[in-house]
């Protein structure tokens, strides 16, 4: 009996030695997205954060894959504490209370980056940020998807005033209801600081799509409750551009602006457009 | 919750059904283990800006256990709480409550049978182990199902299959394993000369399609050069025993991990725009060896331990990160210390390489005076330092009067790898310390103990251009714990920067008392805890900043 029984142990094991092989998942190329949804990369960040760089660098890749489609926001929130504090040797300190009051909003991490991608929560996530190891999958996700509304935006910056003019134009693409808000962030590239990158710091890092400032409320503002397909919402801004030494730098600040949609279960943003409001001209 | 409810009056019923037909062998047993934290802002040292510091300012978690055996079952569940809890993630809160776990257990003539939630492990579980560990947040069990054969006496077989408890959730992956396990040993007459107790074990995971999918849209953002495919199945395979022969015992395993794609933080990646980045999945197999060999005899004690991981990293999804979603359990090779100040700096083991050994010495001169030795060394596999510790101490024991222990630690702590500070270097430090209790009677005792923690020094001269990192700078502590048997304990201790390098000179003093009578605990204390590695049964995490009021309640029945 315990002869049969160890004879029909090793069988088994026999037989599930075959079970080893598998046909793989195949990788194919990236492809044109089917949806006209554009995405949004809230991504959080610090200058002593050593992964920091893989979300940096992954964003710079989705939006190269993605270029006019997919944008991004690296906010260096407080909350992370010291990740994100400036070092001894750091030119700027990129923490704002907006970035704060976000990460507030979008739920802390368990570590950084971590980043929302259109503040849409996908399945087997338990909250809005993920690692960037998930937010390829994301963006194609979101990018396949036809945006609920359309989002314009016009500027007119007057460079002697650093006075910028904006005007928004929300057109809904389906009816929408819920807690409908604009945001608009002042972003800035190539600000060139110390980072820690995995075991190194790298003295003069290039920054890019940092947070500087909302026009808007950090949390948004509110459009309307309620919007039927083809109505269109407009909103006039104004905003002067801060001077400051060495950023504030007018040919590298972009608007982003996006629409949200705040309902009893999702926080999702519906479009996002982004414009580079100087013109040397 | 629906289901907790149902799971709930079904347990009632069989309790009840069980506490009616009592004819002996059947009991309950249980415990419950709670605690409260105030949190209480300290921007000062870093506890500061989370929910519960902000706005919440109260946090609790508790676990009550419940088992009960009749006529061959046994059966158990628990109920878990977490509010506002700092436990899953220090840095966020957390908050939920439901069925943590259930199983029910019955052994049928050989064979023995259990489903639920199953806490198991294969060899020494550093291929596979399923585990609690509440300090840390950390519950793999496995959900699902376990059986268990007897072949022959002393032999026995092992089959499992579940998918992994994510709190109160599963991961999607799927985990089926299994193990073979005996015992033999010989000698002449009545002596047990020597003993052996084999074991080959195997686990394999399957990963859900959502993972694989998200996994595949990841990977077709890497340019060709960085190009690689992924599997839905990975094996691990082990082969293990221990043999005692004599006054020795020799504990050996290995194991193999077939090819699976995992995160390098460190590996070199090409972007679309040709810049390079740090961090990108590799694939690879992996293994890990271990050797433990033992000497034990009269007062003294030898154990040699041996240890090599490369991408030995096993977890339920190549996305968990952290603690979250292990499948094994790897401790650090290298002493667990107890005092405050010795236990500061911890050697997190490096899933994707590393070397390490240790030697352990304890030795009984007499009755009354002991010396132990602990040295452990642990090096990256291109055998760069990770760390380095030397322990000694010597204990006297003068009987129903006092107890003398003190000793010398020094160490050698590689911050920015086992804690990703790249600001940071290599902490050299050298911790002189005392403890001493003393007896006023069979019911007073007062115990004291001290530390100093000095950061200056290169003792090991190692760190490359002599550029020696003193993290916080030097430390001091020091504990007084006073006790009136069976019931009080009160206690007071100062830990304070003493030559601080970060932070103005601040004391981290906490202060509090404990309670106990039969099987309750009662514990209150004001806490001012300083960032670090906290370790709690061989796993490691970054805590942050901790200042508030801790209260623990324990109990058993």
């Amino acid at each position: 009996m315990k002869r049969n029984l160890l004879g029909t142990f090793c069988f088994m094991a026999f037989l599930l030695s075959f079970a080893c092989e598998e046909i793989p998942p195949e990788i194919p190329p990236i492809q044109a997205p089917s949806g006209n949804k554009n995405v949004l990369i809230e991504e959080f960040s610090g200058v002593q954060c050593p992964n920091c760089p893989v979300g940096d660098a992954q964003i710079n890749n989705l939006r190269s894959l993605y270029e006019g489609r997919v944008f991004s926001i690296t906010m260096h929130p407080y909350a992370t504490q010291v990740l994100s504090a400036p070092m001894s040797d750091s030119r700027y300190d990129y923490r704002t209370d907006a970035a704060e009051a976000i990460i507030d909003y979008l739920g802390l991490p368990s570590g950084i980056p971590a980043a929302a991608v259109n503040r849409v929560q996908f399945p087997g996530q338990s909250g809005l940020l993920s690692a960037p190891n998930q937010w390829a999958g994301q963006v194609e996700d979101e990018l396949d998807k036809e945006a609920k509304a359309s989002l314009f935006l016009t500027t007119d910056y007057d460079s002697d005033s650093r006075s910028l003019e904006i005007e928004v134009r929300i057109e809904a693409q389906s009816n929408l209801e819920g807690d409908l808000r604009i945001h608009l962030g002042i972003i800035e590239d190539h600000l060139v600081d110390a980072q820690i990158d995995g075991t190194m710091k790298i003295e003069n890092y290039e920054h890019n799509h940092i947070l500087r400032d909302y026009v808007t409320g950090h949390l948004g503002d509110n459009v309307r409750s309620r919007l039927s397909q083809g109505e269109v919402w407009t909103r006039e801004y104004q905003y002067t551009v801060p001077e400051e030494d060495g950023w504030w730098v007018a040919e590298h600040l972009h608007l982003v602006g996006f629409v949200s949609n705040i309902t009893e279960d999702s926080k999702e943003v519906l479009q996002v457009t982004e414009v580079q409001f100087y013109d040397p001209e | 919750m629906r289901s907790n409810i149902i799971f709930v009056i079904g347990f009632s019923c069989v309790l009840a059904f069980g506490v009616q037909g009592q004819n002996g062998g059947n009991y309950f047993s249980g415990s419950l283990e709670a605690n409260g934290n105030a949190f209480i802002r300290d921007a000062r040292i870093g506890a500061a800006n989370t929910p519960q510091y902000d706005h919440q300012l109260y946090g609790a978690d508790a676990w009550f256990d419940m088992r009960y055996t009749q006529a061959g079952f046994n059966v158990g569940f628990r109920f878990d709480v977490f509010n506002n809890s700092n436990l899953l993630n220090p840095l966020d809160s957390y908050t939920g409550e439901g069925i943590g776990m259930w199983y029910i257990n019955k052994e049928i003539d050989k064979l023995d049978v259990t489903v639920g939630y199953i806490y198991d492990q294969i060899g020494s579980g550093m291929m596979f182990r399923s585990y609690e560990v509440r300090p840390l947040l950390i519950d793999n069990a496995l959900i699902g199902l376990k059986l268990e054969y007897e072949l022959f006496p002393n032999w026995r077989i092992k089959a499992f299959t579940g998918r992994q408890k994510q709190q109160f959730d599963t991961y999607r992956p799927v985990v089926v394993g299994g193990s073979f396990e005996g015992f033999v040993s010989g000698g002449g007459g009545d002596k047990t000369y020597w003993s052996l107790s084999p074991g080959i074990g195997m686990v394999n995971r399957t990963l859900d399609d959502a993972t694989v999918n998200n996994l595949v849209s990841d990977l077709r953002t890497y340019t060709p050069v960085d190009s690689v495919g992924v599997n839905y199945n990975t094996y691990a395979f082990n082969a293990f025993n221990t043999l005692s022969v004599g006054r020795f015992t020799w504990y050996a395993e290995a194991a193999y991990k077939s090819t699976e794609l995992f995160f390098d933080p460190f590996a070199e990646k090409t972007n679309w725009d040709g810049s390079t980045s740090l961090g990108k999945y590799l694939s690879s197999d992996g293994h890990l060896l271990y050797s433990s060999l033992s000497y034990a005899s009269g007062g003294l004690g030898i154990t040699l331990d041996l240890r090599q991981m490369n991408n030995f990293e096993f977890r339920i999804s190549p996305f968990s990160q952290q603690l979250q979603g292990l499948m094994n359990f790897i401790p650090p090779l290298a002493r667990q210390n107890t005092f405050r100040l010795n236990a500061r700096y911890n050697a997190v083991p490096q899933f994707l390489g590393e070397n390490a050994v240790q030697l352990d010495v304890n030795y009984s001169l007499s009755r009354n005076l002991n010396v132990s030795f602990n040295g452990s060394l642990i090096n990256d596999l291109d055998n760069n330092p990770l760390y380095r510790e030397m322990y000694f101490d010597v204990a006297y024991k003068k009987p129903r009067s006092y107890t003398l222990t003190s000793g010398l630690q020094m160490q050698l702590y590689n911050q920015r790898v086992y804690e990703l500070k790249g600001d940071a270097g290599a902490v050299q430090t050298i911790t002189p310390f005392v403890d001493f209790l003393y007896k006023f009677s069979r019911r007073h005792a007062l115990r004291v103990e001290a530390q100093y923690m000095y950061t200056g020094s290169d003792w090991t001269g190692e760190v490359k251009g002599g550029d020696v990192y003193r993290e916080f700078g030097d430390w001091m502590f020091l504990q007084a714990e006073y006790s009136i048997a069976p019931h009080w304990t009160i206690f007071a201790s100062d830990m304070y920067n003493v030559v601080p390098e970060k932070t103005e000179d601040i004391h981290y003093y906490s202060f509090g008392f404990a309670y106990s009578k039969g099987a309750n605990r009662i514990g209150l204390s004001w806490v001012k805890q300083v960032e670090g590695v906290v370790c709690t049964g061989g796993v490691c995490r970054l805590e942050p900043a901790f200042n508030g009021v801790r209260l623990n309640v324990n109990a058993n029945f």
